[in-house]
């Protein structure tokens, strides 16, 4: 990694364990409502028809410090696994000895926050995190701000979080070539309690992306004099984007079925000018009192990039093979079951320790209509949680 | 690469539309007591289901698609083959 990303990722890190250290000390001088405390452990498994597959392993606890404080841990593992490179074009850099050979490389990731509410309605919080690979590394401070009113019929949350990644390429030689990137990212949502059975929510997001726009790192093909030996470059992007978003959303309960759904719409668009939408439906219907079944189903539809303004900038031609930059459309379909163990409280005396404990099991199959090659995936998660 | 937009709204359709439920919406709200909110604060009405965040999916959609913010991750490596 080049001194000046490390200067910058150190002085980022200062800035973010100086605003750990005061909210360290808001939380010996302000007051909070206790939340329950919890430890959730999941377990993540992905796998596409290109055959690549994830593995990951979630640990998170959440545990009350001092009356009104809340501290937060997340950590992380996976595991991702390529397959054989067949062509010059790969979403992952590996080392040369294993370019005939399957590519495996693991990650792990460690979240560490504070929350605090200050008074009886605002809740501050702020977060640091760390995620490290062979060939990437990132790390990220979040901070957000909470505010209910009119007793909690409506709520306004504020969030900003700031990204540094080093993204690496592994060259022949062994050696990491790491090039920089840095995200800010802000987050305005709304909720609005519109009766005892329903609330609706709303959100703005815009995010700037400054720096080494491939990710992950990917090369392209380009014609040469010589038409039977293309080369194969690094992606062009211009260096700066700036996307946005805004959603809208609403939760009904049905007492009659003993049932509530979510129906979700976000808007996407960029000024690399490229626009989507998704619309997302979800109903969950309580088939005992202790049982939970939920299907969902998503939709998404997106313009392909055209660099809009900056092809215009005489910065020259971009080159990518971007899948998330081309025209498609997709689907996505699950089923998520979840059953809540206090049953074997009620039962059994010996085991109210079981009271606030849950374990949910979920599908999820997506696919896109791609061209040419189309594209689908399966992702597997089980959870358990315990609140205590 | 030729790339030709296939969005059929306009994003000045889509905030026109969103400005309109919120006022709709948000202008006939009545009041809910704190003693009302029972199903409100229900795990079904929880797309989560009261578990954590869906990170790991959503760093999927992140990874695969145009869509970021709003509740989407950001973080969690390249993402390479999510």
């Amino acid at each position: 990694m080049k001194p000046v990303r490390r200067t910058r990722m150190a002085r980022a890190a200062a800035i973010a364990a100086a605003g750990i250290a005061l909210f360290s000390l808001l939380s010996l001088l302000c007051a909070r409502p206790a939340r329950a405390d919890e430890i959730e452990y999941s377990v993540y498994y992905f796998r596409d028809n290109n055959e690549n597959t994830v593995a990951t392993s979630a640990f998170s606890l959440a545990k009350t410090l001092y009356e009104k404080t809340l501290i937060s841990l997340n950590i992380e593992m996976d595991q991702t696994t390529v397959p054989p490179l067949l062509d010059g074009v790969t979403g992952a850099s590996r080392p040369a000895r294993q370019s005939k050979s399957a590519f495996r490389k693991n990650r792990g990731q460690i979240i560490g926050g504070l929350e605090q509410t200050l008074g009886e309605n605002t809740r501050v919080m702020g977060k640091a995190y760390f995620s490290q690979e062979v060939d990437y590394q990132s790390l990220s401070f979040i901070g957000g701000i909470s505010q209910d009113f009119a007793q909690k019929n409506f709520i306004v949350d504020l969030r900003g979080q700031y990204i540094v990644d080093s993204v690496g390429e592994i060259l022949a030689n062994g050696s990491i070539l790491n090039r920089f990137k840095e995200t800010h990212l802000g987050t305005l949502n709304l909720t609005q309690v519109v009766s005892p059975t329903a609330f609706v929510h709303g959100c703005v997001g815009i995010t700037r992306i400054h720096g080494f726009q491939s990710d992950p790192y990917r090369k392209v093909e380009i014609a040469t004099a010589n038409p039977s030996a293309p080369d194969t470059i690094i992606e062009r992007h211009p260096d700066m984007r700036w996307r946005q978003v805004v959603g809208l959303g609403v939760n009904k309960y049905l007492r009659d079925i003993d049932g509530a759904f979510s129906i979700d719409y976000k808007y996407y668009w960029d000024d690399w000018g490229l626009a989507s939408n998704t619309a997302h439906f979800q109903f969950n219907k309580y088939i005992t009192k202790d049982w939970i079944v939920s299907p969902s189903y998503r939709y998404y539809d997106q313009a392909g990039v055209t660099y809009g303004e900056y092809l215009g900038g005489g910065m020259g031609a971009f080159d990518t093979e971007d899948y998330k930059l081309k025209i498609f459309g997709s689907n996505g379909a699950g089923l998520k079951v979840a059953c809540f163990l206090r049953a074997f409280g009620r039962k059994h005396p010996a085991w109210e320790f079981l009271n606030n404990t849950a374990v949910s099991a979920e599908y999820f199959h997506y696919f896109n209509d791609m061209v040419p090659e189309n594209f689908s995936a399966d992702l597997f998660e089980t959870r358990l949680r315990f609140a205590f | 690469m030729t790339l030709k937009p296939r969005m059929t709204l306009s994003l000045l359709t889509v905030l026109t539309v969103l400005t309109a439920l919120a006022a709709l919406v948000l202008g006939g709200c009545a009041t809910v007591k704190p003693f009302e909110r029972e199903m409100l604060a229900d795990p079904i009405m929880d797309a989560n289901l009261g578990f954590g965040n869906q990170g790991l999916v959503d760093k999927f959609f992140t990874t695969r698609e145009g869509s970021i913010g709003c509740g989407t991750s950001v973080g969690g490596g390249c993402g390479c083959s999510k």
